[in-house]
């Protein structure tokens, strides 16, 4: 697996673990920096780190060990920079920029349409919450206000959303 | 497990449906989606980023938040709007469509029925005139003009426009002969006794300016 002689992680391991681990890294970095070009600044660094220094993690927990590595990188960007503070309480970011290319997404569009059918099975009161938190961008206090429901209620709803949305994709995938 | 309870906000109590490992992962997710969301106190996150930097099932659910939200976040808005129930049986639109065009059916076939009979009141003696066997193609052309004719007159039949209900109204003799004449029609010019062919005849007449050839016989009724 490693190159003992020079003290690195064989390439070809490393394209390995790009090729299986690269998406949901990316996605965890994003949800760290809430900005998708730093999360991608990150992610290659995060590479170059296991390249220089993979060697030194366990086989069994190279998965963990590359997360670590990238929250670390993540946090050590996100105190220079000051980023993902609270000018950054939104999820507006998710969503798709003029410029955006499809490759620039986390998700595929087989994802999308999985998403969809998901969203589709949810009780009406669930997929209002996920789209008034998602989709239009609105604070649980804020949708909770306007629905006249407790903040409570309305974080349950999200709560069983997204434990629905998720087992769904898990089990379509 | 302890910090997701530490930043998840009071509210109701979980409902207690599931296992407590099912409940700690759904209060997971939800922890997590605040997080990338931005909806937590700055010791909250806090609290969770320490997490987060001991323990990898907090950070893969990071990764799932943000993979669920960005494909929300790039649906059309239709997902939202159509309500659940219809989206669960969508092909039930299918008859509804198909109850639609046997309608638009019916409706043509009335209307045509509403056409005809200008013509269906012509006298018993008008209706037993023959045809010339040289010129069937001229009778064609000719009837041809007289239905456009008629059409454009019964028009207001069709739009709601003054008719009387009389005019709409015939007798079953009328439309059993209608019926055989349209069927018929196709073979009117070889055959010179069917129903049909006394129309085509009258029609070609009237263009014309003659008077119709009277019959010879009576016709048999069928």
């Amino acid at each position: 697996m490693t190159n003992r002689d020079e003290g690195r992680l064989d390439p070809a391991v490393v394209a390995s673990l790009y090729f299986e681990h690269a998406d949901e890294l990316h996605g965890f970095l994003i949800g760290v920096l809430r900005d998708r070009e730093l999360a991608a600044e990150v992610l290659q660094a995060t590479f170059v780190r296991a390249i220089e220094a993979g060697h030194t993690a366990r086989e069994e927990t190279l998965k963990g060990w590359l997360f670590r590595v990238a929250f670390n990188e993540a946090m050590l960007l996100k105190r220079k920079q000051k980023v993902g503070d609270k000018t950054l309480r939104s999820v507006a970011w998710m969503k798709p920029g003029q410029n955006d290319k499809p490759e620039d997404h986390l998700c595929h569009w087989e994802d999308v349409e999985r998403v969809k059918q998901a969203l589709e099975k949810l009780p009406p009161e669930q997929r209002q919450v996920v789209r008034m938190r998602i989709y239009e961008d609105k604070t649980f206090a804020t949708i909770a206000e306007e629905l006249g429901t407790p903040l409570g209620t309305v974080l349950t709803r999200m709560r069983l959303a997204l434990s629905k949305l998720q087992n769904y994709l898990e089990t379509s995938n | 497990m302890s910090a997701s309870r530490k930043t998840t906000p009071p509210g109701p109590p979980v409902v207690r449906g599931g296992s407590r490992d099912q409940d700690s992962d759904d209060e997971l997710r939800l922890t997590a989606f605040r997080y990338i969301a931005g909806e937590m106190s700055d010791a909250e996150s806090a609290a969770f980023e320490e997490r987060l930097a001991v323990d990898q099932a907090p950070r893969e659910t990071v990764a799932q938040m943000v993979a669920i939200s960005q494909a929300v976040a790039l649906l059309p808005a239709e997902p939202f709007v159509r309500p659940a129930v219809v989206d669960s049986r969508p092909c039930r639109r299918v008859p509804a469509v198909a109850w639609l065009g046997a309608g638009a059916v019916c409706l043509m076939l009335l209307a045509a029925v509403a056409i005809w009979n200008p013509l269906g009141r012509h006298t018993g003696a008008e209706r037993n005139v023959t045809t010339s066997n040289d010129a069937p193609a001229l009778v064609d052309a000719a009837a041809a003009e007289q239905l456009i004719s008629v059409w454009s007159r019964s028009m207001p039949v069709l739009e709601g426009g003054e008719t009387s209900s009389d005019d709409l109204e015939l007798g079953a003799a009328e439309l059993e002969s209608i019926a055989r004449g349209l069927g018929g029609s196709h073979h009117a010019a070889e055959d010179e006794d069917s129903d049909f062919s006394w129309m085509l005849s009258a029609v070609s007449a009237d263009i014309a300016g003659g008077d119709p050839v009277p019959p010879e016989e009576p016709p048999q009724p069928n």
